[in-house]
């Protein structure tokens, strides 16, 4: 245990003195002031509604159903000036009665006709409302159960827990095994009786603690005390745990970053990509889900959300243990047979 | 004590052997150096010794039992002091021993009377990578110890210092010896190697061409020599010679007796000529 103290420390200087605190702690006040001031809503219209029908039906109907006045207008001078500032928007003018109703669209710049038909149903859909006429409701099945659409400012959480401080522990790793490798450290190592089972475990607590340090500030500000605070950074842990070890076996076979930095970053990139599928549910091509960081990251989003429980995310629990074991090995074994001998 | 019988080493496995057939042992107590041109396998012989090259051939045994059967904790016995200079630059000297100190599992000594030990006190608290060469050298030969080692390697102790800090590194290393330490010591510095070899060994393309104590040595393949300085019409020379050459007693005699001399000195040959005549190569 002294030894292991010893080299977590000596780790935690090394971190300190390499900037690595330094920029986690940047990077923590960064995702704080987004939590804090990212509005929890962020509603962007395309298009913007001049009603000219008498008694301004629809600019009724659709303030009614939430729409803002920056979207409908009744004044047509005001609706042409904005228009005429915002040039990539769609105007769409209503003219006409709920019987007869005629439309007629302003574009100025390209939009796909995909939109524009959008629109157009969205529109019929309305005046088929205030005409009595809607059709039935249409079915919807949820498949993972029903979930409230997250916050903005919070739903940015998973992806910074999941992600970025893994993205800094893959990478400060790496360049504080390079150093090691620079300064010819590894050969006074290796004639103690050190060995790579602390070498693995002193770097690997390091990061972990560096991820609890980040992530737990960003869950109390976001969330406070409302969630399950075991899981969350069981989760946290094991994924940064994971990503460390596999960090370490990779670097062992590179002499410095620069022969690294291709493998490294291709490496940081792939495990990234699921944060596509966590920012736009419906891309999640079968081999996304393959990716270690995309069952991490959406039981992330699911503890936080949806009060997912221990049982929930048992399997993702699994897998990342399965995870950290190979990891472990690959290290382990790297480290043992080939860092410590040629160090 | 540490037996090394029959050592060879081949890196390629191809026949192309970088150390063959070399047997010394080194007694409890003493200073083993170990002398040879650059490639003649020194490190080879050292790396296998301290763990970092696997034994291939022959048998290396510290107090009886084979390397090959030594654990973990077989490090904690043992202090290696590299020739490169290799600590960490971004801690402090202080760091750098306290460290290491925490990675054996025997009592460690103070880092920082270590520290005083090698003249590194008021560097203790800068960083490593602030340090000159000479510090740096200074502050790997104080990790060696910092174990108290009953084995001690270094590799070119004295490399790069100043003649008053090497003295008082050769203190510290003939201390250490009469405290018991077994010392191997590999170096190009002849007068460090007289200075303080109980016993040296000379290595020439992989093997051991002789092994015995400096003044055996002198007294077996040294030549009695006379270094003269004489006047020779108003000038100053100087003249070197080897008493046990006819020709060159004869010579010796006559400047004798014509009374021209100015200064005599009796010379024994150095280390570094007998590994010349023995192989006919330099040491550098």
């Amino acid at each position: 245990m002294k030894r292991f103290i010893s080299m977590f420390m000596q780790d935690l200087i090394l971190a300190n003195r390499n900037g690595l605190i330094l920029v986690t702690g940047i990077l923590l006040i960064a995702m704080l002031a987004l939590v804090l001031f990212l509005p929890k809503q962020l509603k962007i219209h395309n298009e913007m509604i001049l009603d000219l029908s008498q008694g301004t039906i629809l600019a009724t109907y659709l303030n009614n159903q939430g729409v803002g006045e920056d979207v409908v207008f009744i004044e047509e001078q005001e609706f042409n000036q904005k228009l005429e500032k915002q040039p990539n928007k769609v105007g769409v003018i209503f003219s006409g009665d709920l019987e007869n109703p005629v439309f007629a669209f302003l574009i100025n710049s390209q939009i796909p006709m995909e939109n524009i038909n959008l629109l157009k149903a969205s529109l019929d859909r309305a005046i088929l409302d205030l005409r009595g006429e809607s059709t039935a409701t249409i079915p919807v099945r949820f498949l993972r159960g029903v979930m409230q659409t997250p916050p903005l400012n919070l739903k940015i959480i998973p992806i910074a827990l999941v992600f970025e401080v893994v993205l800094l522990g893959f990478f400060f790793v790496s360049v504080m095994m390079f150093q090691e490798k620079q300064e010819a450290t590894l050969r006074a190592y290796r004639v103690t009786p050190g060995g790579a089972w602390n070498y693995i475990l002193s770097k690997n607590l390091l990061f972990i603690v560096l991820s609890i340090a980040y992530g737990l500030p960003l869950l109390l500000v976001g969330f406070g005390l409302s969630i399950n605070y075991g899981l969350i950074l069981l989760l946290v842990v094991m994924t940064a745990s994971m990503m460390t070890l596999i960090s370490l076996f990779i670097a062992v076979f590179f002499r410095n970053l620069s022969e690294w930095f291709f493998v490294g970053v291709a490496v940081l990139v792939i495990n990234s990509l699921p944060s596509i599928s966590y920012g736009i549910p419906s891309f999640s091509p079968a081999w996304m889900s393959w990716i270690p960081s995309y069952p991490a990251v959406f039981a992330v989003r699911d503890v936080l959300f949806n009060a997912a429980t221990w049982v929930d995310v048992l399997p993702t629990i699994v897998l990342l243990l399965v995870l950290n074991g190979i990891g472990f090995l690959l290290a382990y074994l790297a480290i043992q047979r080939k860092l410590l001998k040629e160090g | 004590m540490l037996a090394v019988k029959n050592l060879s080493h081949d890196y390629e496995g191809k026949g192309n052997y970088a150390v063959r057939n070399v047997s010394f042992s080194i007694p409890e107590g003493t200073i083993f150096g170990f002398l040879g041109p650059s490639g003649a396998g020194k490190s080879t012989v050292q790396n296998i010794l301290i763990g970092l090259l696997p034994l291939q051939q022959g048998e290396v045994t510290y107090t009886g039992k084979s390397i090959r059967d030594q654990d973990a904790k077989f490090f904690n016995q043992l202090g290696v002091s590299f020739e490169h200079p290799n600590v960490y630059g971004r801690l402090t000297g202080y760091e750098n021993l306290k460290y290491f100190a925490g990675l054996f599992d025997v009592p460690t000594l103070d880092p920082l009377k270590l520290l005083e030990a090698v003249n590194l006190t008021e560097a203790a608290h800068r960083k490593a990578s602030a340090y000159s060469k000479g510090m740096r050298q200074r502050l790997v030969f104080a990790r060696s110890l910092i174990n108290n080692p009953k084995m001690l390697f270094l590799d070119e102790p004295t490399s790069g210092l100043d003649p008053n800090t090497a003295a008082i590194i050769k203190e510290i290393i003939l201390q250490k010896k009469k405290d018991g330490c077994t010392i191997f010591l590999t170096t190009h510095s002849m007068a460090t190697a007289d200075d303080l070899c109980d016993t040296v060994a000379f290595l020439n393309e992989g093997k051991m061409v002789a092994m015995d104590s400096p003044r055996n040595l002198k007294l077996a393949y040294g030549e009695r020599s006379v270094r003269v300085e004489y006047g020779d019409n108003g000038r100053v020379l100087e003249q070197v010679f080897f008493l046990d050459k006819a020709e060159d007693h004869r010579l010796f005699t006559d400047l004798v007796q014509s009374q021209r001399i100015q200064t005599i000195h009796t010379q024994e040959a150095t280390l570094e000529q007998i590994f010349m005549r023995l192989t006919g190569r330099g040491l550098a």
